[in-house]
């Protein structure tokens, strides 16, 4: 999901990307070589693979119009950079063998050390009333995603869950006005 | 049932109702002794055609187009419904074609490509091989021109059987009917007519639409069609099977593609240097195509993301990756990892800016190549025009409506060149502008006229007297003549 959105951010959103492993598992070192440099690029993306945490300032300080944070399930250890991220996505795995993790995070993140965070949860292809008992016991909103194909190639069809995931949800677009007045239970 | 007097005006012909089930719409068109009605049948919501053939001593031969239409199952030809008959007229009740003629878009645009020619006159010579082998004996139709050949969703269909005719039953009386522009030498000299005349025509038809093509690569086409015009009817091709092999030969020796089907697919634009126009030039050309209902997209290929970030400040509606507002539909430049499809019917529209090697390695249909018309600009026109000028497809342009310097240029060049008008929004569709991209789509190998500026009549150009005298002019004599 990280490189997905990585990708659409740069050639979608023409934004300067950078993409950081922070998760520790090494994937993309694996990938290409960096030749010298701190990372290497693709469709765009500077890619920078297994990052150190205390590196995160002077990449911050770079030209870059956005940086997608990948931090795998190492999330409890960069607790200050994902408080200072301005959009805060945790993904979850609602399968059977993988629901605890999903709410260990949840407790996790519920807890007053995370400053009562509201990020954005996301699953994909979770089961329904596996998700609204978890959405119920946690009182959160879990948002359906669909699984990219292919994250290097994003189709059309992806936008707008890309958008939404980014924050970039047709912000400046003018929206038609409902012809229906929306009511609001009380 | 008596229908009404269209000239009296008096009642609206949209309140007639005929045979108590067709409720006219409008008139589609006359010829002699009859009119051709748009009406919907008003159970089945279904539009028909309603040929009004006026009682007289001629009428019962023209209302043998009804029994020839009864015969002929094609589907590039109308089907017939039925026939009624009151007091004053005949009706022939046939089917609605919808789309627009030949004629129509050889006026309206010039998107005729060699393979477009090629697979027009293949359907209609397939039409005409099935008239022509029918069972009971040939059906010469006899008023083969471009605007009876309607170009509808499902391909090319032929209309108005008026004058066809089966020689081998009672000799030909509409010998003397006929467009002259198309009629066979042997149909004015009271000659028999064969199905050699109709070949006569679909010749006729073929180099119509070489010239409109206008450029050189039809130019072989033309063997062709001489070939069906000859006067002699011994060296005229024998049958239209014939002269489709020979233009199947020709066009494989071309070796032109004949599964691209039509037309203008891609068409790039490209400036002298940086800030001259080519979004502006783009945006405006995209718009224009729509407005045509020729689906255009315009898609960014420079560096400048200009596009992008006014899509995304100035409320476009999203689609499936493109951008639209209005008539326009616009793309920013996608990097390598979005994956696209334009979709295939659109006409593509690529603003390279100033990068002229880009622009220079990709294929278009057309090049457009605006240049500066400011005096320190020529310079940087002069040397990116060294790199262009043997693109066959290039067309040159001037920006802020610089007529001059236009006119400066295409002297220097010895070619045409247009002249973008000062504009404000590309997204306002002015005459001017609608002048210059119709001028654009015609082929400059049609006449000699250099375009240096962009108003598209030679008598425009005159002062505004002679212009007034021509208004004048075209006003009396129902805007048939133009001073030249």
């Amino acid at each position: 999901m990280s490189v997905a959105l990585s990708n659409y951010a740069a050639s979608g959103l023409g934004e300067n990307t950078a993409y950081l492993e922070l998760c520790g598992h090494g994937e993309i070192t694996h990938w290409k070589e960096t030749k010298g440099k701190d990372y290497f690029s693709d469709c765009g993306v500077h890619y920078y693979p297994d990052f150190r945490k205390e590196d995160i300032p002077i990449l911050l300080n770079l030209e870059y119009e956005r940086i997608i944070m990948d931090f795998g399930d190492a999330y409890v250890s960069f607790r200050e950079e994902i408080l200072r991220c301005d959009r805060k996505v945790f993904l979850l795995n609602l399968n059977p063998w993988q629901k605890f993790a999903a709410e260990k995070m949840a407790d996790t993140i519920q807890n007053k050390n995370w400053g009562g965070i509201q990020p954005l949860y996301a699953s994909v292809n979770a089961q329904k009333d596996v998700k609204e008992e978890m959405e119920k016991k946690y009182k959160i909103q879990v948002t359906d995603i669909f699984s990219i194909p292919n994250p290097k190639r994003i189709r059309t069809e992806s936008f707008s869950c890309m958008d939404f995931i980014l924050g970039y949800s047709n912000a400046n677009t003018k929206r038609r006005k409902s012809l229906l007045s929306i009511r609001r239970k009380a | 049932m008596l229908f009404p007097k269209i000239k009296e005006g008096a009642r609206k012909i949209q309140e007639v109702i005929l045979f108590g089930r067709y409720l006219v719409l409008s008139e589609l068109g006359r010829a002699s002794g009859s009119i051709v009605y748009l009406a919907r049948h008003q159970k089945l919501g279904e539009y028909r055609v309603i040929k009004r053939i006026v009682k007289d001593s001629g009428s019962a031969w023209k209302v043998r187009e009804a029994e020839i239409l009864n015969h002929l199952k094609h589907p590039g030809i109308p089907d017939i419904y039925d026939m009624e008959e009151d007091e004053e007229a005949f009706y022939i009740i046939e089917e609605y074609i919808r789309g627009e003629s030949l004629e129509a878009l050889m006026l309206q645009s010039s998107f005729i490509t060699p393979d477009f020619i090629y697979h027009t006159i293949m359907e209609v010579a397939d039409i005409l091989n099935y008239m022509h082998h029918l069972k009971q004996g040939p059906v010469i139709y006899q008023d083969l021109k471009s605007e009876h050949v309607i170009i509808s969703e499902n391909g090319i269909n032929l209309i108005d059987f008026g004058i066809a005719s089966c020689p081998f039953e009672s000799g030909n009386k509409f010998q003397n009917y006929g467009t002259p522009e198309f009629c066979a030498p042997e149909k004015l000299n009271n000659a028999r007519i064969s199905v050699q005349t109709d070949i006569y025509s679909i010749g006729k038809l073929l180099e119509k639409l070489v010239y409109a093509e206008g450029t050189k690569e039809s130019q072989y086409l033309m063997h062709i069609a001489e070939k069906a015009m000859k006067p002699d009817l011994s060296e005229r091709y024998a049958s239209v099977k014939a002269f489709q092999e020979d233009l199947e030969k020709h066009m494989q020796s071309k070796g032109s593609s004949v599964n691209e089907k039509h037309l203008l697919k891609k068409i790039i634009i490209a400036g002298s240097q940086s800030r001259i126009g080519t979004t502006h030039l783009s945006i405006a050309f995209t718009e224009y195509l729509n407005r045509q209902n020729i689906f255009a997209v315009y898609q960014e290929k420079n560096s400048s993301n200009h596009m992008r970030k006014f899509i995304f400040k100035n409320g476009f509606t999203k689609e499936g990756g493109l951008y639209r507002r209005g008539n326009f539909w616009g793309m920013p430049a996608y990097g390598k990892g979005i994956e696209i499809n334009i979709p295939e019917t659109a006409v593509e529209i690529l603003d390279y800016g100033s990068n002229l090697e880009k622009a220079l390695s990709e294929k278009a249909d057309m090049f457009l190549f605006i240049m500066g018309s400011r005096e320190w600009e020529t310079e940087y026109s002069d040397l990116s025009y060294e790199k262009l000028k043997d693109k066959k497809e290039l067309t040159v342009l001037t920006n802020y409506g610089a007529g001059k310097q236009a006119k400066k240029y295409a002297k220097k060049y010895k070619r045409s060149v247009y002249c973008f008008p000062l504009d404000e929004n590309p997204f306002i569709m002015t005459k001017e502008k609608e002048r210059l991209f119709e001028g654009l789509l015609e082929k400059e190998g049609k006449t000699n006229q250099k375009h240096w500026n962009c108003r598209k009549h030679p008598w425009m150009r005159s002062n505004a007297f002679v212009r007034s005298i021509v208004k004048l002019c075209r006003k009396r004599t129902g805007g048939k003549h133009s001073v030249s």
